[in-house]
């Protein structure tokens, strides 16, 4: 097992993706037109009501949260749970356990390889349309750039661990759809995707903060809007780290129960 | 075999392969309806932190468009799979399926019960909505919502045929179906007033999903909307008629995948 092997699964996975130029094409077209529901639904609500800012965001923030909300989107969605999920389901499995590689790892790299054109082309790209078109924040400070792409890397390791472990429950059910659609429910209630968490009413604020999901969504977009000092943005990165550790930890304890289950039954 | 009996296969298929496994059945309606209510959560936070939310709606009237969208989309999406086609374009499915002596598009009426859970969402935010909102009940009102409803119906069905027909000529056109599907379900948790008269006029007479939701809630509301309630199904009556026979343009060029 070394770092060549993951790096080779890393370079398939992406020329594999980049034979989808035609989607690539569509989704740089069609997101900053779905991004025009922000702008005017946002600038509304800020004008309707009268307000500078709501609850500490100005408007401009707002639509920046939402902006880096679609970027964070581009680093981190894979479809990890199908990929873990049909290998087990389908029995290739055996073939992972015969493999000197680690199970993890190899999904990982695959999917990190499936998102290497969003993160190097996307995610530029949208930024740059949705600064010439909507009035966004370009965040030009080195050291939160750094500490946000930072974020961002756990993210996607948080993310897709997350959703690891949601395909390996595929060992006590038929299928994974279900724990995908669990895992898509608890990301977006809980992550901030889809809206900033200060805005939720106050009970929803608390059981956020107990979750890590909040560490994949709303952390590094609150990194990018410098809304937390530099001391408060590494205790972040910490604190992602710290939970990606906690979930591999859970993701192998996992597999290895999963695993005697699979070989019981024959795969 | 008639439409009508092949129609009523579908649907005891449907049922029987559910009932096969009921636990995941189960809780797969269970997390649709949690996944359902995201958007009425997102829509109250939004008027709990404002205070004000948007002008000239308040939350329940917003739950209630919401609520009507998303039986649009339950009852269409379970009887109507004409989304599955590009997929059975590109495994070379369909040259099977224009050997069988149907309409074509009467094999995409199926039974995908997996969808009731969308239905029960949209009972759910009737139920939250009704009480505290002022509908316009008189029978008159009551029937022409229910037409306003299969408009709606309609206007899915054609924005659908419409997409999917790029199929015959691209063969993935997944991103391009998961980008209108995005636009869609994005554009209409919101009342399309707080767009710009010109949005408003491409989401009436080119991509016409206003119909689907906000002039049937608006209706029901008593609200006024940018052309009469009475235009609703001469539009999409005639954007129908022209995603159909852009359809059939798409059938005749249709060369097969050589798969």
């Amino acid at each position: 097992m070394s770092f060549n092997t993951y790096y080779e699964t890393v370079k398939i996975a992406l020329k594999d993706r980049m034979a989808y130029r035609l989607d690539f094409l569509v989704d740089m077209l069609i997101n900053p037109f779905v991004f025009l529901i922000v702008q005017f639904l946002w600038t509304t609500i800020y004008a309707f009501n009268a307000v500078s800012t709501i609850q500490g965001f100005t408007l401009q923030e707002t639509i920046t949260y939402f902006a880096i909300s679609q970027i964070v989107g581009f680093f981190v969605w894979t479809w990890i749970v199908g990929m873990v999920g049909e290998v087990i389901k389908f029995g290739d499995f055996a073939r992972y356990v015969l493999m000197p590689v680690d199970f993890f790892w190899s999904m990982i790299s695959e999917a990190f390889g499936n998102k290497l054109p969003s993160m190097l082309i996307k995610a530029p790209v949208l930024l740059l349309l949705l600064k010439l078109f909507f009035d966004i924040i370009i965040n030009t400070n080195p050291v939160y750039l750094i500490m946000f792409i930072m974020s961002l890397l756990m993210s996607f390791l948080l993310y897709n661990v997350f959703f690891f472990i949601m395909g390996l429950l595929t060992f006590w059910q038929e299928s994974y759809f279900l724990f995908e659609l669990l895992g898509v429910a608890a990301l977006n209630f809980f992550s901030g995707a889809l809206i900033p968490l200060d805005f939720y009413p106050g009970f929803m604020k608390t059981i956020v903060n107990i979750l890590p999901f909040k560490y994949i969504y709303y952390s590094p977009i609150m990194i990018y809007l410098e809304k937390f000092t530099i001391n408060e943005s590494l205790s972040i990165l910490f604190q992602q780290l710290i939970a990606f550790i906690i979930l591999y930890f859970i993701a192998k304890l996992l597999f290895r129960i999963g695993r005697k289950k699979f070989t019981s039954q024959g795969g | 075999m008639s439409a009508l009996s092949y129609i009523k296969q579908q649907i005891i298929i449907g049922l029987t392969s559910r009932a096969e496994y009921r636990f995941s059945f189960f809780l797969f309606i269970f997390l649709s309806v949690v996944l359902g209510f995201l958007s009425i959560f997102v829509t109250y936070a939004v008027y709990d932190a404002t205070g004000g939310g948007v002008p000239g709606w308040s939350f329940y009237e917003i739950t209630f468009m919401i609520g009507v969208y998303t039986f649009i989309r339950g009852i269409y999406e379970m009887f109507f799979v004409i989304r599955y086609m590009p997929g059975e374009i590109r495994r070379g499915d369909l040259d099977m399926d224009l050997t069988k002596p149907l309409n074509l598009l009467t094999l995409y009426v199926r039974f995908d019960i997996d969808n009731i859970g969308r239905l029960i969402t949209a009972f759910l935010m009737f139920w939250i909505a009704v009480p505290n909102i002022n509908l316009q009940l008189s029978l008159f009102n009551i029937l022409y919502f229910i037409f306003l409803v299969i408009i709606g119906l309609l206007a899915m069905f054609a924005v659908d045929l419409f997409v999917i027909t790029f199929a015959f000529f691209v063969t993935n056109v997944n991103s391009i179906q998961n980008n209108l599907d995005n636009i869609r379900s994005r554009f209409c948790r919101w009342p399309m007033n707080l767009y710009p008269k010109s949005m408003q006029l491409f989401f009436t007479f080119v991509f016409p999903i206003i119909f689907i939701g906000f002039v049937p809630a608006s209706f029901f509301l008593g609200k006024e909307i940018i052309f009469a309630y009475w235009l609703s199904p001469i539009i999409v009556i005639i954007l129908t008629l022209l995603s159909i026979k852009w359809f059939y343009y798409g059938v005749a060029k249709y060369t097969g995948t050589g798969s």
